[in-house]
């Protein structure tokens, strides 16, 4: 990216700095997430003119792909999936006329075929800075990484740079993630490297920085003074789907919570940053991660919890338990829910418990993060019909009904002193009309800007393993002990509730 | 995203039970089948000549649909005797996925003969208190007008829509009047700026690439039409403030406006009588150069041998407007620029 302040054009525009020109070379262009997210987020950016007029998009297969029909997928896709990204046949046209294919392998641990197909769009005026998206299997992240390496395709000269966008996940461990991210640090600068969470990407996330910077209000009691704990959940209502195999090798606490919960974890926890430059914000998520308490695999009984889901019913429809679900080894002790309790071991959260949890087949679909406030010193309505009060809770909902609402005590009306909780609530949906643009427009947006705030730096992944690693170890290690189970339609396990108990803390009803 | 629609045509009410009515109104919306949430994020005072009313009620739902606001539509006919008439109606959207809808309020406003004087405080009392007021002012009615001076008073957001680029710079000069008559608290910007913020774009993109910024001499201007435009000068204004150039003469060259500035740089504008693309030519001092060049639906960029294209966005007025009510603050460039374009207009209009 061309520095900013050199150009006095730029100043006080920065919010506005266009994409740079690049060509997007999408592996794994047929798979799911790039025809679910990737495309229609595209021509939501085309459609809203924050692409560079000259941006192609180049799929790369390992078989043969007919150009002109992967097009016409593309867009049939996007119309069944995202209906407004494709607004009419004529932006049809003008997006499917960006979109280019080339077949290769990489046999012979090289992407000779793809460099020429680059050379090719080049040399007919195509741009020379390349965003490559890796949307593949993990496993292949490695030798695709190292065969554009061995076609110089990691190279970024003056006139042009060259990016990768990895998506999750990053390892499957903390020794998978360092080898993961060395074999990238082989080929890439950690400055070209962009690891994808979503997550990072979505409103509400973002807005974490500016409620907390923003306002005068928050920031004070943002610590072990005022805060009694935190509460992280995303619940899913959803099961395994069609992604059994990956769930099966995955389960909830490596796909949902080293990555996605970790990071949001370390938005709300970190300390305040000097500036709202990219590295000062992935320093200061750094250090949060740093200081979260280690612990051991003896340890894990007290702080961890997993379970499978059994048949049950989630919004009035009955399905099958995990175990009986299509794909899934009927000995599975993948976990579908997993619920953790940290500590932060610095001066802003001396004592204050970060729970967090996750799961398939919860009653509904919800992601929040619950600042719970401690209870007032004294209860000064002792002699009257107030026999309890309820905490205050800021809570920030990332999905759905993204917004954020405070929750505190108001008298009811009436001449007897009777208190009840009520909520103040703030939602994007209707204090701000307009669309929400999705997590991946905002990143691959991001990445052709060359800004790599909302992505995960490598020491921030490696702490993330770090910390459940000890978790994963001793899952592994009790492999004859029952797994619990909770019923589909349900909050998750008791064990979870026995988790909080310890405090007389209690998981939110969402 | 789903459309906006009007829950029932509006209905006219007794301008004292404005509020009443609205509270009836939204006990019949609430009564519907599907939830509603009643939204308003800040009071939006649209204030037009009578003529210009349909025009201006079009905009309202789609307004509505990016802002949710206590949207209050005035219109004023001062030729007739004085009367106030009022009608309240709500536009709804429905959230993606969900049965709720997103409701905001509109309430119409006629105020004729010299009650249009006293509209700035029937606007101040059915204003929320707690929420920012933006006043969006009508090319229909002129900028020196009382209720426009009221209502900038108390008003978080002035937009005013007084001319547009292609306009003869002097229509500026009473737009820049207002500019330095309101409260400091008061923002105003003209949807002139907005529409530039295209043009601003596209040289930014170009300096982006184009590294000899520091060694730009001259800046010339081609504008469409005979006369220098509004667009030409505020533009010219905002290049000289961005590079912080300071003026030592403005002269006629001619038909040409010439600006000097400390340094040997200069800013020339070049009416080309309808003829030339509008744009901009970039001179430097090693004798390079670069050119913006706006075409139909995209600016071409051009430094040296490289050319590339930008995209053009939207300048009609419901997409200015809608950009304009997300930002609140003060544009420091604005101020600078206005400040500059100020300064050079007298010299340019004695000339």
């Amino acid at each position: 990216m061309s520095d900013s302040t050199a150009n006095p054009f730029r100043s006080g525009m920065l919010m506005e700095h266009p994409a740079d020109p690049c060509v997007l070379i999408i592996f794994g262009g047929t798979g799911d997430l790039a025809q679910r997210k990737l495309f229609p987020s595209l021509a939501h950016l085309v459609r809203e003119g924050r692409l560079s007029e000259q941006t192609q998009f180049l799929c790369v297969s390992r078989k043969p792909l007919d150009e002109h029909g992967f097009r016409a997928e593309v867009i049939a896709n996007a119309r069944q999936l995202a209906p407004d990204s494709i607004p009419d046949e004529t932006f049809a046209q003008k997006f499917s006329a960006r979109i280019f294919t080339v077949t290769d392998a990489g046999e012979g641990g090289r992407f000779d075929r793809l460099k020429t197909r680059l050379t090719e769009l080049a040399s007919s005026g195509g741009p020379r800075n390349h965003l490559i998206y890796l949307s593949i299997p993990p496993t292949g992240y490695a030798p695709t990484i190292a065969a554009l390496g061995a076609v110089g395709l990691s190279a970024s000269d003056a006139g042009a740079w060259s990016r990768i966008i990895i998506e999750k996940p990053f390892g499957r461990d903390y020794a998978s993630a360092e080898a993961l991210n060395s074999a990238a640090a082989a080929v890439f600068k950690e400055e070209q490297i962009y690891r994808i969470d979503h997550y990072l990407g979505k409103e509400t996330v973002q807005n974490i920085l500016v409620l907390r910077l923003a306002n005068t209000l928050f920031e004070p009691i943002w610590n072990h003074h005022y805060v009694d704990h935190v509460a992280i959940t995303a619940a899913e209502a959803l099961g395994v789907e069609e992604r059994a195999q990956y769930y099966e090798e995955s389960g909830a606490l490596r796909d949902m919570i080293q990555n996605h919960l970790m990071q949001i974890l370390a938005m709300i926890a970190m300390e305040r940053p000097a500036s709202l430059a990219a590295e000062a914000i992935r320093d200061e998520k750094r250090k949060v991660l740093e200081s979260v308490r280690p612990f051991t695999e003896q340890d894990v009984p007290n702080i961890a919890v997993r379970a499978q889901y059994a048949a049950g019913a989630v919004a009035g429809k009955a399905v099958p338990g995990y175990l009986e679900e299509q794909g899934v080894k009927p000995n599975s002790r993948t976990e579908t829910y997993a619920a953790l309790k940290l500590h932060i071991d610095n001066w802003r959260w001396s004592g204050v418990p970060f729970y967090l949890r996750t799961g398939k087949r919860m009653p509904k679909r919800v992601t929040e993060v619950a600042i719970v406030f401690r209870k007032v010193p004294h209860m000064v309505f002792a002699q009257s019909p107030v026999d309890r009060l309820e905490q205050n809770v800021l809570a920030i909902r990332i999905q759905p009904n993204e917004g954020i609402s405070l929750k505190f005590e108001a008298k009811l009306p009436g001449h007897a002193l009777h208190v009840r909780p009520v909520e103040m609530d703030f939602r994007y949906g209707s204090s701000f009309g307009g669309r929400l643009s999705d997590a991946y427009e905002r990143l691959l947006l991001d990445a052709m800007i060359g800004d790599q705030t909302l992505f995960a730096r490598r020491d921030s992944v490696e702490e993330g393993w770090r910390i459940v690693q000890p978790v994963l170890n001793a899952w592994a290690h009790d492999a004859n002990d029952a797994l619990p189970q909770y019923v589909a339609g349900s909050w998750g396990p008791s064990e979870a509730d026995v988790l909080l108990a310890a405090r007389n803390h209690r998981w939110r009803k969402l | 995203m789903n459309g906006v629609a009007q829950v029932a045509p509006p209905q006219e009410v007794d301008v004292a039970k404005i509020e009443q009515e609205l509270e009836l109104l939204w006990r019949e919306v609430e009564s519907a089948d599907h939830p509603v949430t009643r939204a308003t994020a800040f009071n939006l005072v649209l204030v037009c000549q009578r003529g210009a009313e349909a025009e201006t009620r079009e905009l309202v739902p789609e307004l509505a649909l990016v802002h949710p606001t206590r949207t209050m539509l005035v219109s004023l006919d001062e030729s007739i005797p004085a009367a106030q008439r009022a009608w309240v109606t709500a536009h709804c959207r429905k959230l993606e996925g969900e049965q709720r809808q997103i409701c905001s309020e509109a309430i119409i406003l006629e105020m004729d003969g010299d009650s249009a004087l006293r509209a700035a405080s029937l606007i101040h009392s059915l204003s929320l208190g707690s929420l920012a007021t933006a006043v969006v002012w009508h090319p229909s009615l002129p900028l020196a007008h009382p209720l426009l001076a009221n209502l900038s008073r108390s008003a978080d957001r002035v937009i005013t829509c007084a001319t547009d680029h292609l306009a003869p710079a002097s229509t500026l000069k009473p737009w820049f009047e207002l500019y330095e008559s309101v409260p400091q608290e008061c923002v105003v910007t003209d949807l002139l700026w907005a529409e530039l913020s295209g043009w601003r774009g596209a040289i930014a993109e170009l300096f982006d690439k184009c590294t000899t910024v520091t060694r730009l001499s001259e800046v010339r201007i081609h504008s469409t039409g005979d006369k220098l435009t509004c667009g030409a000068l505020l533009c010219g204004a905002w290049i000289a403030s961005s590079m912080e150039w300071q003026t030592t003469s403005v002269a006629l060259h001619g038909r040409r406006p010439v600006i000097e500035f400390a340094g040997e740089h200069r800013l020339v504008f070049s009416p080309d009588g309808g003829s030339a693309p509008a744009g901009m030519e970039f001179l430097f001092s090693d004798g390079t150069t670069a050119a913006v060049l706006r075409d139909r639906d995209h600016f071409t960029l051009t430094c040296g041998p490289h050319t590339h294209a930008a995209h053009v966005r939207d300048v009609d007025m419901l997409s200015l407007l809608a950009h304009e009510l997300h930002a609140w603050g003060r544009d420091p460039r604005l101020d600078k620029s206005v400040r500059l374009a100020h300064d050079w207009l007298p010299e340019l209009l004695f000339s």
